[in-house]
């Protein structure tokens, strides 16, 4: 009897590790933007975004084993007639110095060290008064809608064409002496629209602020 | 509690630690197929100096590509000092030396020491079969429909590729194909392809034929006619790249040749001997063999073909065929074609276009120069601007400012763009007196729509300066992409 116990025991076991790992592999996050509010500071439109989900099992493994993540936040400023105004990327590499037991975070300029991952995550998840256009560069009395999308990366940046929403084009032209034309890729179109998961698995959808004009988010005492 | 308990307890803790390892690790150990997919190899001393050193690799995904390719091209080993920039050059060298590899993402995690890493790669491996579908216009032939493509990247073949296509059209149907074997920049690649049309050709003569006199005098009340022609043919060539830009291929081609003896004439499918023509201006319609070399020699350095914004487009063309290769026919064909793009804005271009061509004596109708069309001298339609038997030389000037007419991203072409034009050309037959009367030219406006999974399509308005062969004050063309 005790061996028909263990035996069970010993199975359940190996049965609920397995749904557990399963529920593990099915439940990676994927990067979120939860809130972009938009301000102006120091004759620049900035903004402060909340995310989520960006820390995944690879990146976290890459992070604490010494390598860094790379965030890159993509964003455009679309005016009201469909056009874009500004185009731009913000980039911010994570890193972990295993031998000083220190977590950075690098956007370029500046350097901010922590001393727990918990810490470092929570400044990435958190940005503020990101600086996205010079107001001398755009039009502050026309309306425009911030689009921004998130994704994190181990050890490197995006490729531009792995941005979904970005830069995508399904349609190959083909000219060869006489001949003028189009090719489109099958493959390619069924995946595209019968896949389930869609999209980029690191990278967030885009997220749409309300429409906003710089003049108007100016304080009385900057105009 | 009793030790048989406690020790199946440990042995149940053990079996559940092993499952909950990362399901990537497992899954590559689990092919078995194929060797080992790890290298463990533990160093039996402390890194030297705080750098990152390799503890082992671990891959997954790939079903085709064996792991021992993998890390053969990885060209890392264990206590190997790793760095970003390293394993990013190590990605880029799968890419390049793998060719069925779509996309490789490294990450890591810790080892079993401080300073230690285990490389987690995951690969995703290219689809072996691709099927394709699309559309077209040829610049005698008219519009196509490509049915059904189909590319072959076989896993057994590095870097060769076959395709096969099924087209459609108003005055084309038939089957063509080819493989290509790449080479890298500096060496010799090589393939081959083959053809098998049925074509109409379209010809414009005068309303009174067959019975009266020569239309090449450039009457107004020209009319289309139609031929059947059925071609097959093959080349082999080699291909040589010398940079990203530049490429020479050099070949032979053989081509079977059979026009059908008798024309339509297109708007009510009246049908003539050809024996009927003018001698004159009968062309040549023997069944034939042709075989001959060729060299084509393309540097692009536009910044992107479907919208150029820089940049310029050579390509020179040359083919000799002869009896001496087996042949029926004897003639040599030359033509050129020179393209620059000046972007002065966003989207805004002024492109320019000078082409032309030459053929020797005794060139078969069907391989001479056809003037007039969406890609020639727009205004005018297709093929209506040349005699029957067609001109032996030609040469053709445009010009045409683009530009957006919805604002767009920096990055993609606008959605929908516009165009202004100036065609202007002339061919002539061998022995013919230069006259300026012979110039043709027009000038328009066009749009060019850009749409998601179709492509770029547009239509050019063209309004003719000169007199064609046929009585139209204007001509609209349905066009893929920019004329040139």
């Amino acid at each position: 009897m005790i061996k028909s116990t263990l035996t069970a025991a010993m199975l359940a076991g190996v049965i609920l590790m397995g749904g557990v790992s399963s529920s593990v592999r099915a439940e990676e996050p994927r990067p979120t933007i939860e809130s972009l509010r938009l301000s102006v500071e120091g004759g620049y439109l900035a903004a402060d975004v909340a995310s989520s989900g960006l820390f995944s099992e690879r990146i976290t493994g890459t992070v604490q084993s010494g390598l860094p993540a790379v965030v890159d936040l993509f964003y455009y400023l679309a005016t009201l007639d469909g056009g874009t105004a500004v185009e731009n990327v913000l980039s911010f590499s994570l890193r972990y110095d295993v031998w000083e037991d220190v977590y950075t975070i690098d956007s370029g300029d500046t350097v901010v060290s922590y001393t727990s991952l918990p810490q470092m995550k929570q400044a990435i998840q958190t940005l503020h008064d990101l600086r996205l256009v010079s107001l001398d560069s755009i039009d502050p009395s026309r309306s425009y809608r911030v689009h921004m999308s998130i994704m994190i990366n181990p050890l490197r940046g995006a490729d531009r064409d792995q941005i979904a929403g970005w830069v995508r084009e399904n349609v190959q032209a083909s000219e060869d002496d006489s001949w003028h034309g189009q090719v489109l890729n099958l493959n390619e179109l069924i995946s595209h629209f019968f896949s389930k998961e869609g999209g980029v698995v690191n990278q967030s959808s885009w997220y749409k602020s309300d429409i906003v004009k710089p003049d108007s988010l100016r304080a009385p005492e900057q105009e | 509690m009793s030790n048989r308990v406690i020790k199946a307890l440990v042995l149940l803790s053990l079996a559940c630690s092993i499952t909950a390892v990362p399901p990537r690790v497992a899954g590559a150990a689990q092919d078995a197929g194929s060797p080992a997919a790890d290298q463990v190899t533990p160093a039996p001393e402390e890194p030297r100096g705080k750098v990152l050193t390799l503890e082992r690799v671990a891959i997954s995904g790939n079903a085709h590509v064996s792991d021992s390719a993998i890390l053969g091209t990885l060209d890392l080993a264990a206590r190997d000092t790793i760095t970003a920039e390293l394993l990013e050059k190590a990605r880029l060298r799968l890419l390049d030396q793998q060719p069925l590899l779509s996309t490789v993402d490294i990450a890591s995690r810790p080892g079993s020491r401080r300073g230690r890493i285990i490389l987690d790669i995951a690969v995703t491996e290219k689809k072996p079969i691709v099927f394709e579908t699309g559309y077209g216009h040829h610049d005698t032939y008219g519009w196509f429909l490509t049915l059904l493509g189909l590319r072959v990247d076989p896993a057994a073949a590095y870097g060769t590729e076959y395709r096969l296509g099924l087209r459609l059209g108003f005055h084309i149907a038939g089957l063509d194909g080819g493989f290509e074997r790449r080479a890298e920049h500096g060496r010799l690649g090589w393939g081959g392809s083959f053809h098998l049309y049925t074509q109409e050709q379209i010809f414009y003569a005068d309303q009174e034929l067959p019975a009266a006199g020569d239309s090449v005098s450039g009457s107004q009340d020209a009319r289309e006619y139609r031929q059947k022609i059925g071609r097959a043919g093959a080349e082999l060539f080699l291909r040589y790249r010398l940079s990203d830009n530049t490429r020479f291929t050099f070949g032979l081609q053989a081509e079977t040749v059979r026009p059908d003896s008798s024309y339509e004439q297109s708007e009510d499918g009246a049908e003539f001997e050809f024996s009927d023509f003018p001698r004159s201006l009968q062309p040549d319609i023997k069944h034939s063999d042709i075989v001959g070399l060729f060299l084509r020699a393309v540097r692009d350095t536009r910044d992107r073909a479907d919208y150029p914004r820089s940049g310029s487009y050579l390509a020179l063309r040359g083919q000799w065929n002869s009896d001496l290769l087996g042949g029926d026919e004897s003639y040599a064909k030359a033509e050129y074609d020179v393209r620059t793009h000046i972007g002065f804005g966003s989207w805004r271009v002024l492109s320019s276009r000078l082409s032309g061509g030459i053929v020797s004596n005794g060139t078969p109708y069907y391989d001479r120069f056809y003037l007039g069309g969406a890609y020639s001298i727009r205004g005018f339609r297709g093929l209506s601007l040349s005699p029957p038997s067609g001109h032996d030389g030609y040469v053709i000037a445009s010009s045409e400012i683009r530009f957006p007419l919805i604002a767009s991203s920096a990055n993609l072409p606008p959605r929908l763009s516009g165009l202004m034009f100036v065609d202007a050309g002339f061919g002539w037959k061998r022995g013919d007196a230069f006259r300026w009367t012979d110039v043709q030219a027009s000038a328009g406006y066009g749009v060019r729509m850009r749409l998601p999974w179709i492509g770029t399509l547009g239509i050019d308005m063209g309004v003719p300066f000169t007199d064609g062969r046929t009585d139209d004050r204007f001509y609209v063309h349905g066009c893929v992409g920019f004329s040139f």
